[in-house]
Parts: structure tokens; sequence; C-alpha cells
């Protein structure tokens, strides 16, 4: 490790990788590598040249113009601060990953339904669960878990396990509605991520409470340009709809 | 836009790292609006913005303890974050502003001046940098403000101005080798 990191003691390789990461012009191995210098290796010679870079080039951030957050941006944020509900959220997947791999789908459900009896048995809360699908492979190996917590309208993931896809592919999510059991999109899945949360429009809430089932597809990147599902299924799971949450609403 | 104090900002965040979610709260309100203009400037979309600053909010939640003021001030410590989580999300969605927006925008580069002796229109910006960016190139200038303000990668650059990456690579790192040799001046 130190004869690789002999170069970064060259003012002039510090200074491009630290300009060029505040532009974010870096390729996404080299963004990588110098995140892991500053923060798994803290790399003080770069953090610094960043910082430096961060408030040189701070005046054009004052041309921008202001834009008001929705309400709702906030109520998230709210939610996912507050430390017990962080930790009753959390344990229930990694559970999941570790003792039920290869479950056959209806057991991945009978678990999830289970799961809605403990929250039954809760006070009902607007964080409560209200939506939950547990995607699985052809293996019925669970692979997804999207989730939505009362009525937030964000849609959170929790990547168990997904497949690589190539260059100019991407995974993308959809959601099949029960009414006319057509798929529609709710977006591309991040790659190497082990979360995600997507805030839904209005539309795609209402998708969600008439859904039948989740899927992911890959398609090409930016996502299948005919709005429908043309690549390869790799996972799909229902749609459940807790009991628990459905009295509130 | 009004001026955020950074003592305040900076109170704020001490009291957050410290888990008052009240601090917490009153930062939020004093620049979410700010924040969230600036992830939409390289989103160009609501919710993808509401998104990020959603996520930016919470990784400032987690990190307010490694804020340090002698490093960067609060406001460009905390946009650096949006910006930097919203440069992933651009290249993860792979979309662009397109077309017509894209010109309207470039108006405003090309307001900067290109050298001696024009008046700046672009006036609202560090009169440091604005001095140092107008001492370079056309293409050098423009091509940092792109990647800059709206998240274009070098193969975005590329393609909008019709030349190689490598050129733009080239026009990126002489840029910027000039723009540190002003700015350090």
């Amino acid at each position: 490790m130190s004869g690789k990191l002999d170069r970064y003691q060259i003012p002039e390789v510090v200074d491009h990788l630290a300009s060029n990461y505040v532009l974010g012009t870096l390729s996404k191995r080299v963004q990588a590598r110098t995140d892991q210098l500053r923060h798994e290796l803290d790399f003080s010679a770069l953090n610094q040249r960043i910082a430096f870079w961060e408030q040189k080039m701070s005046p054009l951030i004052d041309k921008v113009p202001d834009l008001a957050p929705k309400d709702q941006t906030w109520q998230s944020i709210q939610a996912r601060i507050a430390p017990q509900k962080t930790q009753e959220r959390k344990p229930w997947y990694r559970l999941l990953d570790l003792r039920f791999y290869q479950w056959a789908t209806a057991c991945s459900l009978m678990l999830v339904a289970l799961f809605s009896v403990v929250v039954l048995q809760q006070p009902s809360s607007p964080g409560a669960l209200s939506y939950v699908a547990v995607l699985a492979d052809e293996n019925q190996a669970p692979q997804v878990v999207a989730a939505t917590y009362g009525d937030t309208q964000m849609l959170m993931l929790d990547i168990i396990d997904l497949p690589d896809v190539g260059d100019g592919e991407t995974l993308e999510l959809w959601v099949t509605s029960k009414t006319d059991k057509q798929a529609r999109s709710l977006g591309e899945i991040p790659s190497n991520v082990a979360s995600f949360n997507r805030q839904l429009t209005t539309a795609e809430w209402r998708l969600i409470k008439d859904s039948d089932s989740l899927l992911i597809t890959v398609e090409e990147a930016g996502g299948s340009p005919i709005g429908e599902p043309m690549g390869a299924l790799i996972s799909q799971g229902v749609c459940v709809r807790l009991s628990a949450w459905q009295e509130q609403v | 836009m009004s001026q955020i104090n950074p003592q305040q900002l900076e109170l704020w965040l001490a009291k957050s790292a410290l888990g008052d979610q009240a601090a917490f709260k009153q930062l939020y309100d004093a620049t979410a609006s700010r924040l969230n203009g600036i992830a939409y400037r390289i989103l160009n979309s609501i919710d993808s913005a509401n998104e990020v600053l959603q996520e930016a909010f919470i990784q400032i939640w987690n990190k307010a303890g490694e804020y340090r003021s002698d490093l960067a001030e609060p406001m460009t410590w905390m946009a650096s974050i949006v910006r930097y989580r919203a440069y992933d999300r651009v290249k993860f969605e792979k979309r662009r502003i397109e077309g017509s927006q894209v010109r309207a925008d470039l108006e405003d580069f090309e307001s900067l001046p290109d050298g001696a002796g024009q008046k700046p229109m672009f006036c609202e910006i560090g009169q440091q940098l604005e001095g140092c960016l107008a001492q370079l190139e056309h293409t050098q200038q423009h091509s940092i403000l792109m990647a800059y303000y709206y998240g274009f990668s070098r193969e975005e650059i590329s393609a909008h101005f019709s030349t190689p990456v490598n050129t733009v690579k080239s026009w990126l790192r002489r840029g910027l080798v000039r723009l540190q040799q002003c700015l350090e001046n």
C-alpha cells in the first residue's frame, strides 16, 4: 500500500484528483479510489486540497436559485433520524438474508404475514409498515425487499443479492396493476448499493396501492425505451398490503 | 437570496452532532431551499432533487461531528455533500437536461468574460474566482462550469462540443491548473 500511496504524495497528482473530484469529472474507478483515500485512509493532504477547491468554487453556488423542498422531504428525513424507528426496520431484512436463503416465495410471504401480525400488535403510527414485497429469482432466492411505511410515499428497497449487469444495461423496477395487469416503471435501481430509497410521486403511490406484484428486469441504460418491460425478468414478488396500515386509511 | 449566517449554521451543526433534532430542523429550514436548488440545477427533476436532498441531510445528520470549520464554511461543506450525491445520481440516471434548456443555461456561461477588457456580467460570483475564470480560454472555462454546475461528465461535454473526450480532458486539466495558480496567488 505504501508504494501505491507514494504517487499520492506528489502535489500535482493530489491537486489533479482533488480538483476533478470537486468538479465530479473523475471516472468511477478513480472516484472510488479517491473516496477510499479520503475516508478509509484519512489522507489529510488530499482532504485539504478537496476542501480548498470546494471553498474556492463555492461562490458559484450562490448563483443558483433557491427551490423550496417538498414538505414530504423533511418528514422522510425525520422518520429516518428517529433512532427507535431505524432500529426497528433494519434487523428484519438482515435476518431474511441469512436465515431464509433460497426460500420459496410463498415462504417469504408467510414471513411477511408473520411480521404484519407483529405490526398489528403494536400501536398504529404513520411509520408502520404499509406495503411490502419480497422479490425473488427463479430459484426463489430472495433478492430485494421493497417496503413502504405509512403513507409517506417513500419506497425503500433493501438489496439482498442482485446480479451485476453489463455496461449499457440497468436494472429497472416495475409495478404491475391489479386492475389492468399492466406493468409500469418505478425507475432504475442503482448498482452496488445495499439499500435505496425513492420518493414516489402521487401517481406512483396510486400504483403501489393498486399493485399486484413488483418485478425487476434488465433493460438498456436509461430504462426501457418503450415504457414496458422488454428485457429478461430476473426477480419478482407479490406486493402485500398490511392490514395494520390498512385500518388507518 | 439571503446570506445564511455561517456561525449560526456551525452552531446548529455542532448541536446536530450531539443528536439535537430541533437544531437539525433549524439547520434544515435555513438551508434546504438553497441546497435543493443546487440539486435541481444538476438533476433537472424536482423529485430527484428532493430525493438527493433527503439523502444528503441524512448524511449531514450522521456526519455532523466530522464537520471542520477550519477547512470549510458550513454551507460549502453541506453543498458539497449535495453536489456529490447529485453527480452520482445524474450519472446513474443517465438523464440529461435537454437541448433548449442547455442552450438557455449556457447563455450564462457565454456572459463570462473571455479575457481582459470585457465587463463581466456574471458579477455575483466571488471576485477572485470570477477574475480567475475570466483568464481561462473559452473552452476550458465552459468545461469547468458545465461539470460543476450541471454535473456534465467528460463524455457529455465532449458530445456538447463535438470534440474527442481526450480534448475535453486536456481542457479540464489545463484549465484547472491555470485556475489553481490564479486562485493561490
